[in-house]
């Protein structure tokens, strides 16, 4: 027994023995690494991409002023990786993308192409398909300087998650991912999106030639309450970046954009709204009140496509549920006739917009942003049958007809107002 | 090729516990050789009277007590201990006749195991000078009295004094033989001793014995031996008397809701102990003799009509076949009788609390309970068992059963919480919340050495507190030990040496360390952390994987008599629901099978007779 | 030498890992590249193909009580014929545990380690499959049905969390490269189960009778052939077919998309652990099973002494592709598609052959059991 034992004990103190000498691979310490929280990608002017790095500064944990949480570097390069590497020649740190949160890519970009930036990433090992991905209207160069968070927020990282999660509450920002997106690059039965974002306009940059837009009335401001482009909001403070809108590719290319308003119909028609608030004119007053609800989806919407010979008919029926939220002129809509002819009025209202949406994108971008097309996957039998079928190619000819039913579940805090006095 | 031999002996003498050396070192007298054994033997003895008693303990003189006599050992080493009787003036007839016998003593070799009680009381008298080396034994006492019959016979009394209860000596031998005897008893011819046991002598527990190898382990351990004249034959009455501890609180397995009785040193009161919770005629105790210089008993306790009877040979045989010269403690016995020693777990249970004892022998295990120290070994154990504590049984089914699944995650963060810090702060930076990642980056930006470095760094420390903590006097000692530690790795933060994280880190897999109920199995994995932490160091997660996958075969592989060490779940057997999470008392209807009891059945399927529904237990 | 009996759901356990370490390396691609969006349609035929092959088998195994495949050859062929075909199975084993060794130690490279030396991982892997395949059949199978519930658990934790990114669409067309490719494939794809014969070869050290034996190959490969489906079920709905057969380590990619929020992401190092435990048991299996092979072929009294040298012949096996495309070619072009052959095929040949020339033992004496 005791000789086995020895040479058990030989070869267990030969191995670390011999590992000891080559030194441990790969061991990387965390004061070597630096930490990517968000990556944006640009036309490059001299070379030709432009990759802007925003790096983490660890803070001692004593304290101090958070002053510096960031550093942001931008290099020029031909390729991601490239970039990558060159930087490493003024940062005495060896980059990691573990914990990028999101890629930020330039519009010119975006409309040159995207498919030879993202199969790279895709490829990447650090990078995970779950990074948020955002197109943004600008430089990203700009989006990436410009976005102080507030006080207590030291790390960009953070902030984008926020702010991706309000695509759950608000609805007018879409969570896409670099997963969503390449499947939308790649499946034949569907286009790609991203979230658009941008930077609060300055002053200056308003270009003066520029024609004043015309004066909207009661109704239209109401209804487009929420159709802006990012860096359009009339605000002040907060961030100087905005996240609001979706920018539409066709194939890999960026076609245009839409609002948040649209942004929002998106969603609905393709499953992916949960609630929102949406302000609508009072039916019986269009010119001087509006109404206020919170709208939920109630189920998913059920989507069936007709197709024969002549033509293929996209039928959405959208479920929403709805609670109210403000009734600006008193009228009792929570109750009775009122209810019904309010509900039929936002029903109609929404399958207006949702029909208006759709045309849209079948003249404007021609690209089926929606995925209707993986609705036909089941009238074929194999896979060939249905490429050869090339439903992004016969979209734009499609009929559609949209159809919202719409129930207020619950009004509020108030059954009914009472009218205030007039003397 | 020859030359190859010789440089392996002499490399294998270097590197080999070679024994012949260490026993010649003991020689405490100078210019020895252990061939000129004999006369250098008698030199010693007839040197100087005092200091020659270290002649006594040199490694020739083994076999003056031992018995085994010098029949087996090399000539050069084996010595006959010659008696040297200073005073050899003329001798009277009885001692020359003495001095006959004493020849005959030499020349017999004295067989110590053969020798029996001579009817001369001057004969055994000198025998017994001879063994205890009286007159300079002062703890011996012979004490010698005329026992009070028509005519008086010569006695004398045998005992230790220390051991012995003086009261019982005086009370219940020598008053009635001295003093309380009716003038005119006679005795007729015959047995002496026999009478004097059956009439006269009013002691609980005598016996009758001849053979000076069983009366004096009995006189050794605070029995009496009374000699008497003409009698071939020597009384051995039971008068155990001497300081113990009394039956305390449990030091090591401390309860909430349970009994508070721990085992003392006194082989006797513990197995008290446990008769008094099993009250069963089929409880059997066996006794054993282990160690060839102190000679203790062991007691194996089992029941009969339960225990596999081939567990008990295998225990028995086990115990019986160790030779070596002293077993003191229950600690030392496992160490003989396990089955791996080099594995990082025991695999016999140990326990100081006779509940515990109690509830392992019912279910068919053999306890082992060895004179001296208050630890018990109950075997066989598996992985299961060492993990469970009583308190699991005492308490309610959910709060047993959440201490359970605690005990279960303080396994895991106790091998496993400092390799994953290294593994995920090294390779796999990706894992941890980038605000957490980021502020170990910050707190280890001021930290001048690796990682690595400063786990081994704040775990040694941690355990040469835990260490220290032991040795300081009071039941503060732990507490000491664990705040020490954090002020220490406060204070070592603060130096800029090691970042905060790692010593929460440490704190934790400290903690969760004391949750295991098993200290020894909590000390190996201690050592399995260290491992781990290495292994994690080199390969991440992979080396944690690596790690985990050995660790399971080395247990798979384990058996601990006969039993596979992770049965029931490894070998697939029946078993009550009692594994990992523990089923209510009233399920636990069958006996554990790896132990293959003779009776598989604990309670009957119902065994709730007072609830109504009958399919669930009641009246019908 | 006292004889080692292993039990039945230890041997279900061992061929359900040993069957199952293909879910993390290339299997699912490689299904999703043969049947497209089908891919799990392949495995259900499959599954039931090999089911039909293991039947045939196993009976056969019933005429011969107590006796493995390599002696049942040796009957049946003679020693010399039976002695090459032994071989044969030897070297297809041996091809196949470094295929595994070499696939496992690249992934782990590619994945978890970065920068360690492929034949460093490989080295490590070896040498615990070693020390597994020195402990012992026991200590394997033992091994093998404590982790196989927690590496179960693994894995369908993993799939659950993906629940946000099921798509039910991606599974259609149902048919996916049509009926005639789905059927072929799934002729070939039973080698994905062949490990379930490495069973017929143990036969002396189990402790239950042929029949049960039968049971136990068929459990063994309806579980792991459900397990097999819902893995590729969830694989082509997150990742579907044409981006579904890019990946090289499916279900590393998988657990990389999780994403349950801010706090609970990128926990795929965690995972990690499931499939390197579980590549630890395959290589050892055989390494276990090649030294069993060879010991019953020749006839020797030992398998342990057999072990370092089918470690380094192992070793170096793995390391004759040049690099890892090739032996991704090999694993699924070459021992998917033909291997099955040997797997199957051989043993059945095996077993024609004797029920032809009636070499059954029963039939001589009918008592013996």
């Amino acid at each position: 027994m005791v000789p086995k034992i020895k040479g058990v004990l030989l070869l267990c103190l030969m191995i670390p023995l011999l590992l000891l000498i080559q030194g441990c691979w790969g061991s990387q310490e965390t004061d070597e690494t630096g930490y990517i929280l968000l990556m944006g990608f640009d036309k490059g002017e001299k070379d030709i991409l432009k990759v802007t790095y925003q790096m983490a500064i660890p803070h001692p944990v004593e304290g101090g002023e958070a002053e510096k949480a960031t550093e942001i570097i931008s290099v020029e390069a031909a390729s991601i990786y490239g970039a990558q590497q060159l930087v490493s020649a003024f940062v005495s740190k060896r980059l990691t993308l573990a914990h990028n949160r999101g890629i930020i890519i330039s519009e010119e970009l975006a409309r040159e192409g995207l498919s030879k930036y993202i199969n790279p990433l895709v490829r990447s090992r650090d990078l995970r398909r779950t990074t948020f991905l955002m197109v943004v209207k600008g430089k990203a160069g700009d989006f990436i300087e410009k976005n102080k968070g507030l006080i207590f927020e030291k790390y960009p990282s953070r902030q984008i998650d926020i702010f991706m999660t309000f695509s759950d509450v608000t609805g007018f920002i879409y969570k896409s991912d670099i997963h969503s997106f390449y499947q939308g690059l790649k499946l034949p039965g569907q286009q790609a999106v991203t979230a658009l974002v941008g930077v609060q306009k300055e002053k200056e940059d308003e270009d003066p030639k520029l024609e004043q837009k015309k004066p909207r009335s009661y109704e239209e401001k109401v209804k487009e309450e929420v159709a802006y482009l990012p860096g359009e909001i009339p605000r002040k403070g907060g961030n100087k970046i905005e996240l609001i809108g979706l920018a539409v590719f066709k194939d890999d290319k960026l076609v245009g954009f839409l609002n948040g308003e649209e942004t929002r119909y998106f969603q609905m028609l393709t499953g992916d709204f949960k609630k929102s608030i949406f302000s609508f004119p009072d039916p019986h007053e269009p010119e001087s009140s509006l109404i206020v609800m919170e709208i939920k989806k109630r189920a998913h919407p059920k989507i069936k496509i007709k197709a024969d010979e002549f033509k293929t008919v996209i039928e959405v029926d959208i479920l929403l549920e709805g609670e109210i939220l403000s009734i600006q002129s008193g009228r009792n809509y929570e109750n009775g006739e009122l209810r019904q002819e309010l509900e039929n009025y936002i029903s109609t209202f929404i399958s207006q917009e949702a029909t208006h949406l759709i045309k849209k994108t079948q003249e404007e971008f021609t690209s089926d942003i929606f995925g209707f097309g993986e609705y036909t996957r089941g009238f074929f039998w194999t896979w060939y049958e249905w490429v050869n079928y090339a439903w992004l190619a016969q979209y734009p000819y499609c009929e559609v007809k949209v159809q919202t039913l719409f129930k207020i579940r619950r009004p509020g805090m108030m059954v009914k107002t009472a009218p205030t006095h007039k003397y | 090729m020859k030359l190859l031999q010789q440089l392996g002996k002499n490399i294998a003498k270097i590197l080999i516990f070679n024994g012949s050396k260490e026993r010649e070192h003991f020689i405490i007298t100078d210019n020895n050789n252990s061939s000129q054994g004999k006369e250098t033997n008698k030199e010693k003895e007839t040197g100087s009277s005092n200091g020659d008693g270290d002649s006594k303990y040199t490694g020739n003189d083994k076999n003056k007590v031992k018995g085994t006599g010098g029949k087996k050992r090399k000539n050069g080493r084996c010595q006959i201990k010659k008696p040297v009787r200073v005073a050899k003036s003329s001798l009277s007839v009885k001692e020359q006749e003495l001095k006959n016998i004493e020849e005959e003593i030499k020349q017999k070799n004295f067989d110590f195991e053969e020798l029996s009680v001579n009817s001369s009381l001057e004969v055994n008298k000198r025998y017994l000078e001879i063994i205890y080396s009286l007159p300079k034994n002062k703890d011996i006492i012979i004490r010698e009295f005329y026992i009070a019959l028509e005519k008086p016979l010569k006695a004398f009394v045998l005992f230790i004094d220390g051991l012995s209860n003086a009261d019982i000596i005086n009370n219940s031998i020598l008053k009635p033989l001295m003093v309380l005897l009716d003038e005119g008893v006679k005795i007729k011819h015959g047995e002496v001793a026999e009478y004097i046991k059956e009439h006269l002598l009013p002691g609980h527990d005598v016996k009758l014995l001849n053979k000076y190898r069983q009366l004096l382990d009995f006189v050794n351990y605070g029995n009496t031996a009374i000699f008497i004249e003409g009698s071939s034959q020597c009384l051995v009455v039971e008068t155990k008397g001497w300081e113990r501890r009394s039956v305390g609180k449990p030091e090591v397995e401390q309860v909430i809701l349970g009994p508070h009785e721990a085992f003392n040193e006194t082989l006797r009161s513990n197995t008290g102990l446990i008769r008094k919770a099993l009250r069963n005629e089929n409880l059997i105790t066996e006794m054993l003799k282990i160690g060839s210089r102190n000679r203790i008993d062991v007691a194996i306790m089992y029941l009969e009509d339960l225990a596999n009877p081939q567990l008990v040979e295998e225990v028995k045989k086990r115990i019986s076949s160790i030779k070596t010269d002293y077993v003191g403690v229950a600690g030392v016995l496992e160490q003989f009788i396990e089955d791996s020693p080099f594995m990082f777990s025991p695999q016999i249970l140990t326990t100081e609390r006779p509940d515990r004892v109690v509830s392992f022998l019912v279910e068919g295990h053999v306890s082992i309970i060895v004179d001296g120290g208050p630890q018990v070994l109950i075997v066989p154990a598996t992985l299961f068992s060492l993990m469970h504590s009583a308190e699991d049984y005492y308490l309610r089914l959910p709060y047993g059963n959440f201490l359970r699944v605690l005990r279960i995650f303080a396994l895991f963060i106790s091998i496993l919480t400092p390799a994953a810090y290294v593994s995920i702060v090294n390779y796999h930076q990706e894992m941890i919340p980038t605000e957490l990642l980021l502020s170990i980056a910050a707190s280890r930006a001021t930290v001048p050495f690796p990682t690595i470095f400063e786990i081994f760094a704040m775990e040694f420390a941690f355990e040469l507190i835990r260490e220290a903590g032991v040795r300081v006097p009071g039941v503060i000692g732990n507490t000491i030990g664990i705040v020490g530690a954090l002020i220490l790795g406060q204070a070592a933060v603060q130096a800029g040496i090691v970042s905060p994280i790692l010593i929460i880190v440490i704190a934790i897999t400290g903690l969760a360390s004391f949750a295991i109920p098993n200290f020894s199995i909590s000390f190996g994995f201690r050592g399995i952390r260290f491992i781990f932490t290495i292994l994690a160091a080199f390969f991440g997660i992979l080396g944690i994987s690596g790690g985990l996958f050995v660790l399971l075969l080395s247990m798979v592989n384990m058996k601990s008599f006969g039993v596979p060490f992770l049965a029931p779940v490894s070998p697939k057997t029946t078993t009550g629901p009692d594994v990992i999470l523990r089923g209510p008392v009233w399920s636990m209807e069958r006996r554990v099978d790896y132990l293959k009891p003779l009776d598989t059945r604990r309670q009957p399927k119902i065994s709730r007779g007072w609830l109504k529904n009958p399919r669930q237990g009641g009246k019908k | 030498m006292k004889k080692i009996l292993v039990g039945h759901w230890e041997t279900a356990a061992f061929v359900i890992i040993l069957i199952g370490a293909k879910a993390f390396l290339g299997y699912p691609r490689m299904v999703t590249d043969w049947g497209l969006t089908a891919g799990w349609l392949v495995v259900l035929f499959s599954g039931l193909l090999s089911i039909v092959f293991w039947l045939f088998i196993a009976g056969v195994l019933a005429r011969f009580p107590g006796k493995p495949l390599t002696e049942i050859t040796e009957l049946t062929f003679g020693p010399f014929l039976g002695l090459g075909i032994n071989i044969i199975v030897f070297l297809y084993l041996l091809f196949s545990t470094s295929n595994v060794l070499r696939l496992f130690s690249e992934a782990s490279t590619l994945t978890v380690l970065t920068e360690t030396p492929v034949n460093i991982l490989a080295l490590l892997y070896l040498l615990a499959a070693w020390l597994a395949a020195y402990y012992g059949i026991e200590a394997i199978f033992r091994c093998s049905y404590f982790s196989f519930p927690l590496i179960s658990i693994g894995v369908v934790l993993v799939l659950l969390l993906l629940y946000p990114y099921f798509d039910l669409k991606m599974l259609f067309p149902l048919m996916g490269s049509g009926m005639g490719p789905v059927l072929m494939s799934s002729l070939w794809g039973t080698s994905a189960f062949s490990e379930v014969v490495l069973l017929t070869y143990l036969v002396r050290y189990f402790s239950f009778n042929p029949q049960r034996l039968k049971n136990v190959g068929v459990f063994s490969i309806s579980y792991i052939m459900f397990f097999f489906i819902v893995i590729v079920m969830v694989y082509q709905m997150v990742l579907p077919y044409p981006t579904g057969s890019e990946t090289l380590v499916p279900f590393y990619q998988l657990s990389r998309s999780i994403f349950l929020g801010h706090y609970f992401q990128r926990v795929e190092a965690f995972f990690v652990i499931f499939w390197t435990f579980t590549a630890f048991l395959q290589i050892a299996t055989g390494l276990l099973v090649g030294a069993i092979i060879l010991q019953d072929t020749f006839k020797l009294p030992f398998y342990r002494p057999l072990l370092p040298a089918l470690t380094l012949l192992t070793f170096t096996t793995a390391f004759l592709p040049e690099d890892l495309i090739q032996a991704i070619k090999l694993e699924g072009e070459i021992r998917m598609v033909y291997g099955w052959i040997i797997a199957f095929i051989l043993p059945i040949f095996v077993s024609l052959v004797a029920l032809i020339l009636r070499k059954g033992e029963d039939k001589v004496n009918g008592s013996q059991n």
